[in-house]
This record gives structure tokens, C-alpha cells and sequence, in this order.
């Protein structure tokens, strides 16, 4: 049971999946207010997410050119996303977190004009959770996260830490990275 | 015409006029249809602002049209006239009018005004005569105009034209057609009336009235041709061409998907023909596997329609995509007639006003150039004319004086040269004395008599580009207003080319720009730096040898290699020269060029250097070259240029970004700017401008930051301080400051304090919070000299904080003293040694040597030079 919620996404079910829930919920799908979309992936040993409606686009790894002067632990340099040269920052680093072993995908994120490309390691989906069930974070996760953790979700299908779900706060996410080249 | 802090006046009149215009016509159809003088108002005053904008810009057709409808709307409003359908034709074309008016360019103007004159001084005529009294009488009129594709307007107008000046054939024909319309006569007789006006207009086709009815017929089609786009909106449809090629790219790999399916049906056939064997030897019935057989067959041949079909889907979408490709890339192209259609207007004005006799001749009107390059021409071009004419033509009775035709004349040319685009504007007027230059730059105390006395030819007309700086005896209106020659070369180097100016006393002076042809698209050498891939701009590359690394000697700490030159002169002059590494050539020059590793410059990491030859980029031209040691070579490609993210800042040693063909993308290097970061790393106090006393004792050049919006304060700080014998880096805000001094090994840095981005309270802030920078110097000048504003400066770690009244006395230059020490001889900084990380000295790059090719100063015989950029040409 767990394998199979745990299988990767296809790349089609993934862009799908992105498309629909970055959409604004429609009333026929029920407009719970309760209810949150959030993209979970993983960097390094953490599971984190996003408000499915804070990210823009996952799309799979591209090269990453590093920029003479600018690039750092924090910048990774430019890639080509869609025809589109973004600004690619390593989150894991400015959130503190170990080193990533082999990215798959990066998850774009912030409006025209300040829109960030970040890899990942691993993306395991979109989840729909309830709102009551996101808790505010622990100071150590607080303090980790670099402040970013908006709240923290349990996902009781997964035993031990792993169960741990930390929900980003997309805006400081985008300021975070955003301080990765300033 | 005139400029409004870089906003074209003529610019804003286009977009006001089109959106008066367009209020214009839809309101009229709306009056007609109501007969409302209520709603006459807003008209009136759409028309009224065309006026004012168009008198503000000097355009005086629009005034003179505008200024007619405005009184017919008038008219209609007090009700002194009647709402009716021949007169709102008049307005409607009136309208038309200067709608095609807000849709041209400032240069085509004069062609615009010569094209159109005729039809709109009939029409403001037509404008002004009472309309028809009988409303009635406009209809039939109209219906003959619609036959022969001409509006009642104007054939009312032609006949009133015609009828002032008798003398023309074929206008008793109109009258009398007229004359039978307004009579009412039934429509049948109307109808016979048109081959009379059809015969008017086809027998007198140099009169008035003919020259003035196709203008209607003319500017609709004009218009529907030119649809405005955004330059971002075409980026965009660049990108996603690109993306679209890329994407027709990968159906290659369901080609190969299919290859492999239908390799693997040949085994699946290979292993049924053993089944069969086998089936036979065991003596059972072979045919059972015949359905087996069947479905084989069946599959192989979908397979082989299924490859067909996706090999020519590739070859289509391919085409098709690389057909779009191109053609979004020409649509940045225009000819360079459009930046010259106005220039003969101007001289000939500037050359009245002053008293001057000159033509101009335009060479070269076809060359195609970049829109974005066109856009940035005109400011330059009308620069460098009304300086030739101020300063470089003589009055007539001199030029007779001197034997030389009383009429002067100036040349623009524009050419492709070299990979990229040449525009030239000569005079034949009396040249540029260079005694005279010099005397004005030590009066302006720009620099010393002595160091005067030592610049040569090139170096003394660089001067001439300095902001401010201009031959000009007095101020005239024409040039010298303080903005000037500057421009030229500013505009030169931000779109990636190069100023040059040659002179001849009493023969002239030319005014040479060397310009890419199109800023979209690059050729570029890409080669391979730390695992990255670079671009270098072919145009920019001298050449690419790859000598033995024993060639490659290391004296005095710089490390070096000898460079063929099949014909010294030739290529000191034209940077792109072909390089024809013959030994045995007799003519052959060497010249020992100075080589930095890319990877230290651009602090990518360690250089590779597994390979029994380097790879070295040569860069520069003449004396000025070096050489670029890269890990290796990947090839030309053509690549669409797009801007570095802003968010980034100017990034030192880098000019633009692109998507190569693979859809990698790539970096391309700034050469200009990266040859600036060697020759002061290279030729370590042999700046230009540094006092003589001073280069031999110093070891090396400092290094100052100037940080200041205003260019003007930038240029003042800047020669100050070197003068002083600084190198001076500049940045315009705070937050290009703060790049800038990252990348820098700065001593010294001086900032103004308001600035957009970042200010310079922040910038201090921010560089005081780096470890690196905790006691580096920063003198902070500003307007603000109140003791606050003082403290505010000094609370945020400024270490001086001077109002800019500073310059006019000694004590900017003190302050620097002060805290960089007086004497720059001096071997350690004078200040802390705590940060001594924030300028290990520049000369550590050339002291760094590349691996394993020390000592040797034998150059190898077998040095290959490939590369030579022969084939670089335009695209």
C-alpha cells in the first residue's frame, strides 16, 4: 500500500496534477475551505511542501550553468525552463539542510519577473489535506527552515520522522532565494 | 527633434494622436448616426489636443488639419452648422489622416508631409468652405465616389481646388459633373456621370486633384501592414520558436523508438522461422504458426508506415519551426534608411542656422540592422552631424580660402563590415587640431601637460567623448550644450561596439562606429571553462591558437606565448584579421602576448590542463591583445542573445545569456570588460592615466569604487581619483556597487547616498555586515549636508562623509590621502591588514601559472593556430 502512494508520478500526471491544482478550486470540485492542495518533494532526508497554488511549474532537471561571480552555495546559476533562462537557487542550502544527492526536478515559484527555479530530489505529488490537520511548527523545525516553515502536517501513513511534513511558506521561500543573489 | 530625458516628444505625439484619432473616428460615426450636437463635445476636444501636442512638436500639417476639423466641430456644436453625412466624411478622412500621421516614425516624417501635403491642404480647404447647403445632394456624390474609389470629400475638394486654379484640364468635367449631382438629378443620370469624373481623373494625373484623391485608398492598406508588437512580446515569440525547434528535435527520439520496434520484429521473425523448424522436425503441422506469421507482418508494416509518418512529421516541423525561427529574427531587421530619412532635413537646418553650406550623402540605405540598433542610432548620428557641422565645416569663403568646393560635403555610410556593422559620418571641413586638444585638456585640467605631451593621436581624440567635453569655443544651440559627443560613444558601448574618431587637419574628420549588425542574434566561439560552457562573440576574437604548453613561458610571473602575425600592420588594424601561422612567411611579426586563465578570471575553479596543448582564446587588438587559456573547444554556434536576468545585477566579465541549440544554456563573456580585468592584472601600474613617478614604484594599481548615479558626478570622481593613480571602477546604484565590489579587489570606495535600487545608507550597510569589507575605506559624498544626514552616513560605517561641494577644493583629494596614504608607492595599504582577503592583489592572477609549463621560454615551432576566424562573416 505504502509503495504504491509512495510511487513516483509520471511527468505528464505531475504537470497534469500541477496544472489542475494550481488552478483555483472550481466549485464542482467542492470548495472546502478546509481542504489545502500541497506539493510535497523531498530534498535531502526532508519531506517539504508548498501550497500547490505558490508554484508555477515542476518540470524535470535541465542544466544548470553556474554565473561567473554570482553563482554560490545558495545560487546555482541559470537554466533553460521551457524556453524560459530562469535563476535556479539551491533551497536546501539557504534552508540549511543537508546536501542534496541527485536533483530530479526543479519546482518553479514566484511571479513575472521574480520567478526562481529550485531542484529537488524527489517529488512525491500533490496531497490534499485538511486545514485542521496542519499544525504550527516546533521551534526546532521554526529554526531549521530558516523561518520559512509555515506548519507542519503529519502524515500518518509513514511511521517514525518520516512522517513529518514540513508546509514552506511560499512568499519567504521567494525571499529567501531571492537573498541568494543579493 | 528633441528629446525629454530619453522619452522621443515625437514618441508621446504618436500615442496621443492615435488615441485622439481613434476617439475621433468612432465619435463621428456615432454623431452621424444621432445628429447630436451633445455629443459634438468630446470631439471638439480630441481634435483640439491633436493641435496642442502637434504644435508642442513643430509638426505643422497636423496643426493646420487639426486646427480645420476643430472649427467644423465648433460650427456643428453652436449649431451654426448642420450634423451631415458629407461633412462628417470630410472629418472621418481628416481623422484618417492623422491616424496614418500617429503611425509614423519621426525619420519618415518629411516623407510623410511630402506625400501627403496635397491632400491635406485641399481637404483643410474643403474643411473651411460652408458645406452643402442641401444635405441631400451629398448622397449621390458619395455613391460616384464609391465607384471610383474615391470619397465624395475629395472629389468635392478636387473640384474646389480645380475651380481655383482654371487654368487645369479636366476640371470643367468635374464641375460639371458636380454641377449635374447638385442639382438632384435621379440617380440613372448620376450614374452617367461617372465615366466624366473617371475621365477627370485619369486625364489630368499631374494636377492637384488627382494627387490628392489616393490618399484615402492608401492609408488603410498601410495600416493593416504595420501591427505594433512589443519588443517583449517578440522575445517571447523568439523563445518559443527557439523552444518549437528544439521541440521538433526531440521527435527524434520516437524515430529511434521505432527503429528499435521494428529491429526487434526482425528477431521476433528471426526466432518464428527457427519456431518453424523446429515445428517441422517434431512432424506437427508448420501451418499452425501461420497467424503468428500474419500478425508479424501486419505489425512490421505499421511499423514502417508509423516510421515513415514520424520521419517526415521531424522533417516538417523542423522546417517549419526553422522558417519561424528566421522569420521572427528578420522582424527586428529594418533597413537603415528609417534612422536616415530625416538627417538631410537637419543638416540642411543646422547648416542655415549657422551660416554653412552643406549636403549630405546617405550611402548604404538598404543595410539591414537591427531595430533595436536603429532605435539607438539617432541620437548619435544627429550628434556627430551637427558637430560636423559646427566644428568641423568652415564657412563657405573659408573653405573658398582654402581651395575647397564652398559646399560642404558629409557622408553617412553604413556597411557591413567584418561581421558587423560599420557607420561612418565624415566631413571634408578642417579636421581636428590636436595642439589645440591638447592645450583644452590641460586647461580643463583633465590631464597634466606632461602626460599630454605623451598621448598619442588616439588617446587625444578619446577626449572627445568625454561627457562635457567639446571643442567649441562658445555654446552654441547646435552643439556643445553639454550633451554631446558623449552620447556617441556611450551609445557605441552599450549596444557592444566601439567610437572611433580619425582626423586630418584641413582634410576632415570621420566618425567611425563599429556596431553588431543585430543584437538578437551571436556568433560565438563556445568554448569550455570548469565544466561550463562560455561564449565568446566571434567578432571579438582576434583568433584561437593552440600552442604546445612549452610554448607557454612564464616571465617576470606573467605567463606568456608568442604570437605569429602574418602581416603585423594588417592586423593591428582590423580586429578579426585572418591569421596565417606560416613560419616560412617572411613578412611574419611576433609578438609576445600576455595569458590569464579564463577560470581564474572568472572565478569558475581550478583550470584543466590535462591536454598537451592549450587552448588560448586571443582577445583584443594590436598591442592590446591577450590571451584567454580555456579547458577546451566546443564550436561556433549561432546564438539568440538574451538579456542576464536584471535581478543579477551587471555581472562582471559578462554580457548576455542564451539557449544554445541543444537547449543548454550558455553564458557570454563581456570581452571588453574582460580584457580590462587582464590589462590591469597583466600590466600591473601601466594603467593609462597613472602618474609616471608612481608606476615604477608601486607594485600595483589601487583599486577605487564609484558609486553614483549621476554620470556626470561618476565622471568627475572618476578622473579625480585617477589622477590620483587610482584604477576606478564605476557602478551606478548601490546594488551594482555591491556586485561590483565582490567581484573587485577594491582599496577604496566612494558613494552618494541617494540612489534607486539600493541607496548608499544600505550599501554601506550591507558592505560593513561582509567580513570582507569591514575596514575597507568608503568616503561617502553628497548633496545632503545636514549634520543628520552626517551621522546618518557615519552611523551606517561610512569612514568620511564629504557634500559634493568637496570637488571644487582639495578636499576630496585630501580624504582620499588620508585614508589610502599619500604616497602610492607604498608597498602595504595603510589601513588594517584585517582584510587584506578584500584585495589580495590583482597580481595574483598573473602570477598564477599554468600548470606544468614553467620555466620553458622556448616557443614550439609547431604552433598550431586553427581558429582564425576566417569564416566569421555576417550571419
Amino acid at each position: 500500500m505504502r509503495r504504491l502512494l509512495d510511487r513516483p508520478l509520471s511527468e505528464n500526471d505531475l504537470e497534469e496534477n500541477t496544472r489542475l491544482v494550481a488552478q483555483r478550486v472550481d466549485e464542482s470540485r467542492g470548495t472546502d475551505q478546509g481542504v489545502a492542495s500541497i506539493l510535497v518533494f523531498r530534498i535531502g532526508a526532508e519531506r517539504l511542501a508548498l501550497d500547490a497554488e505558490a508554484t508555477h511549474r515542476v518540470v524535470p532537471i535541465s542544466t544548470v550553468r553556474r554565473v561567473p561571480h554570482r553563482s554560490s552555495e545558495t545560487f546555482a546559476g541559470i537554466a533553460n525552463v521551457g524556453g524560459e533562462l530562469l535563476l535556479v537557487a539551491r533551497l536546501g542550502a539557504s534552508l540549511g539542510l543537508i546536501a542534496q544527492e541527485r536533483s530530479s526536478h526543479f519546482i518553479v515559484i514566484g511571479g513575472a519577473g521574480a520567478r526562481w527555479a529550485f531542484a529537488v530530489d524527489a517529488i512525491e505529488g500533490v496531497r490534499r489535506v485538511r486545514r485542521s490537520e496542519l499544525v504550527s511548527p516546533p521551534a526546532t523545525v521554526r529554526h531549521a527552515v530558516d523561518g520559512c516553515a509555515q506548519s507542519v502536517y503529519c502524515d500518518r501513513s509513514v511511521e517514525g520522522n518520516d512522517s513529518l511534513i514540513t508546509l514552506l511558506d511560499g512568499a519567504k521561500v521567494c525571499a529567501l532565494l531571492a537573498r541568494s543573489i543579493a | 527633434m528633441s528629446d525629454l530625458g530619453g522619452f522621443s516628444l515625437h514618441e508621446l505625439f504618436k500615442g496621443e494622436a492615435e488615441m485622439h484619432a481613434a476617439a475621433l473616428s468612432e465619435g463621428l460615426v456615432r454623431l452621424e448616426g444621432l445628429s447630436d450636437p451633445a455629443t459634438v463635445e468630446p470631439l471638439m476636444r480630441a481634435a483640439h489636443s491633436i493641435k496642442g501636442a502637434a504644435r508642442v512638436i513643430g509638426l505643422d500639417i497636423a496643426v493646420r488639419l487639426a486646427h480645420a476639423m476643430e472649427d467644423v466641430l465648433v460650427a456643428m456644436q453652436k449649431g451654426r452648422e448642420a450634423i451631415q453625412a458629407s461633412r462628417i466624411d470630410q472629418l472621418l478622412k481628416g481623422t484618417d489622416l492623422l491616424a496614418s500621421l500617429a503611425q509614423v516614425e519621426e525619420s519618415a516624417v518629411p516623407a510623410w508631409t511630402a506625400a501627403h501635403d496635397a491632400a491635406v491642404t485641399s481637404l483643410v480647404e474643403s474643411l473651411r468652405v460652408a458645406p452643402p447647403s442641401r444635405p441631400a445632394a451629398s448622397t449621390p456624390i458619395a455613391e460616384v465616389a464609391g465607384v471610383i474609389e474615391t470619397p465624395a470629400a475629395s472629389v468635392v475638394q478636387s473640384a474646389h481646388v480645380i475651380s481655383e486654379t482654371q487654368s487645369i484640364q479636366g476640371a470643367e468635367v468635374i464641375e460639371s459633373s458636380l454641377t449635374a449631382t447638385a442639382h438632384e438629378q435621379p440617380t440613372p443620370f448620376v450614374a452617367s456621370s461617372i465615366p466624366a469624373a473617371v475621365t477627370a481623373s485619369q486625364s489630368a494625373p499631374v494636377t492637384p486633384a488627382t494627387s490628392a484623391t489616393p490618399v484615402t485608398p492608401a492609408t488603410p492598406s498601410a495600416r493593416s501592414t504595420a501591427v505594433r508588437v512589443t519588443a517583449e512580446k517578440l522575445d517571447r515569440l523568439l523563445q518559443l520558436a527557439g523552444e518549437t525547434m528544439l521541440e521538433s528535435r526531440r521527435l527524434e527520439a520516437v524515430r529511434t523508438e521505432a527503429v528499435e520496434i521494428k529491429r526487434e520484429l526482425t528477431r521476433l521473425e528471426d526466432e518464428l522461422d527457427h519456431l518453424r523448424s523446429v515445428v517441422r522436425r517434431a512432424g506437427l503441422d508448420a501451418s499452425l504458426l501461420a497467424p503468428a506469421r500474419g500478425i508479424l507482418d501486419r505489425s512490421r508494416g505499421c511499423v514502417l508506415a508509423h516510421l515513415l509518418t514520424v520521419e517526415s512529421a521531424i522533417r516538417r516541423g523542423e522546417e517549419t519551426s526553422t522558417q519561424l525561427y528566421h522569420e521572427v529574427l528578420s522582424s527586428r531587421m529594418r533597413p537603415f534608411s528609417d534612422v536616415t530619412a530625416a538627417l538631410p532635413r537637419t543638416v540642411r537646418d543646422v547648416a542655415r542656422a549657422l551660416g554653412k553650406d552643406a549636403k549630405i550623402e546617405v550611402i548604404g540605405e538598404n543595410v539591414p540592422v537591427d531595430r533595436d540598433i536603429l532605435a539607438r542610432l539617432d541620437a548619435p548620428l544627429n550628434h556627430m552631424l551637427r558637430n560636423a557641422l559646427d566644428h568641423g565645416v568652415e564657412s563657405p569663403e573659408e573653405r573658398r580660402a582654402r581651395g575647397k568646393s564652398p559646399q560642404a560635403t558629409l557622408r553617412v555610410e553604413a556597411r557591413h563590415h567584418a561581421g558587423q556593422l560599420r557607420i561612418r559620418v565624415s566631413d571634408d571641413g578642417r579636421g581636428i587640431d590636436l595642439e589645440a586638444l591638447r592645450e583644452r585638456i590641460v586647461r580643463k585640467q583633465l590631464a597634466s601637460s606632461d602626460m599630454v605631451a605623451e598621448l598619442d593621436r588616439q588617446e587625444l581624440l578619446e577626449f572627445l567623448f568625454l561627457p562635457g567635453f567639446s571643442t567649441a569655443q562658445k555654446v552654441t544651440e547646435y552643439s556643445g550644450r553639454g550633451v554631446g559627443l558623449d552620447v556617441v560613444q556611450t551609445t557605441a558601448r552599450e549596444i557592444g561596439g566601439v567610437a572611433r574618431i580619425h582626423t586630418e587637419l584641413g582634410q576632415g574628420t570621420v566618425f567611425e562606429l563599429d556596431l553588431p549588425i543585430t543584437l538578437s542574434v551571436l556568433r560565438a566561439l563556445l568554448v569550455e571553462v570548469c565544466g561550463e560552457t562560455l561564449a565568446f562573440p566571434l567578432a571579438r576574437i582576434d583568433r584561437v591558437v593552440q600552442p604546445e604548453r612549452e610554448a607557454i613561458a612564464t616571465v617576470a610571473g606573467r605567463m606568456q606565448f608568442l604570437l605569429e602575425d602574418a602581416d603585423a600592420a594588417q592586423s593591428s588594424m582590423t580586429n578579426g584579421s585572418v591569421a596565417s601561422g606560416s613560419l616560412s612567411n617572411a613578412a611574419s611579426v611576433t609578438t609576445s602576448v600576455g595569458i590569464i586563465e579564463a577560470a581564474r578570471v572568472l572565478q569558475l575553479g581550478e583550470p584543466r590542463s590535462d591536454d598537451s596543448r592549450a587552448n588560448i582564446v586571443v582577445l583584443g587588438s594590436g598591442d592590446e591583445r591577450y590571451g584567454f587559456a580555456v579547458d577546451g573547444l566546443v564550436g561556433e554556434e549561432d546564438l539568440v542573445v538574451r538579456a542576464l536576468d536584471p535581478r543579477l545585477g551587471k555581472v562582471a566579465h559578462l554580457a548576455a545569456s542564451a539557449v544554445r541549440e541543444n537547449g543548454d544554456p550558455v553564458l557570454i563573456v563581456d570581452t571588453e570588460d574582460i580584457i580590462q580585468s587582464v590589462r590591469m592584472a597583466l600590466n600591473e601600474g601601466r594603467l593609462r592615466g597613472a602618474r609616471p613617478a608612481l608606476e615604477s614604484a608601486s607594485r600595483r594599481v589601487r583599486r577605487a569604487l564609484v558609486v553614483d548615479d549621476s554620470a556626470t558626478v561618476r565622471e568627475v570622481e572618476r578622473q579625480l581619483l585617477l589622477r590620483m593613480g587610482f584604477a576606478v571602477e564605476t557602478a551606478v546604484d548601490g546594488l551594482d556597487g555591491w556586485h561590483q565590489l565582490r567581484d573587485g579587489n577594491f582599496d577604496l570606495v566612494v558613494s552618494d547616498i541617494d540612489m534607486p535600487r539600493m541607496n548608499g545608507i544600505e550599501f554601506v550597510r550591507t558592505l560593513r555586515a561582509d567580513a570582507r569589507f569591514t575596514s575597507i575605506p568608503v568616503i561617502v559624498v553628497s548633496y545632503k549636508d545636514r549634520e543628520e544626514d552626517r551621522r546618518a552616513g557615519l552611523e551606517a560605517g561610512a569612514t568620511a562623509y564629504l557634500t559634493k561641494g568637496a570637488f571644487q577644493d582639495s578636499t576630496f583629494a585630501d580624504t582620499v590621502r588620508d585614508l589610502v596614504g599619500v604616497e602610492m608607492s607604498e608597498l602595504a595599504p595603510s589601513h588594517a591588514p584585517s582584510h587584506a582577503p578584500s584585495h589580495a592583489p590583482s597580481n595574483e592572477l598573473s602570477n598564477a601559472p599554468l600548470r606544468g609549463v614553467e620555466g620553458s621560454a622556448r616557443r614550439s615551432s609547431t604552433e598550431q593556430q586553427s581558429r582564425d576566424g576566417g569564416s566569421r562573416g555576417a550571419p
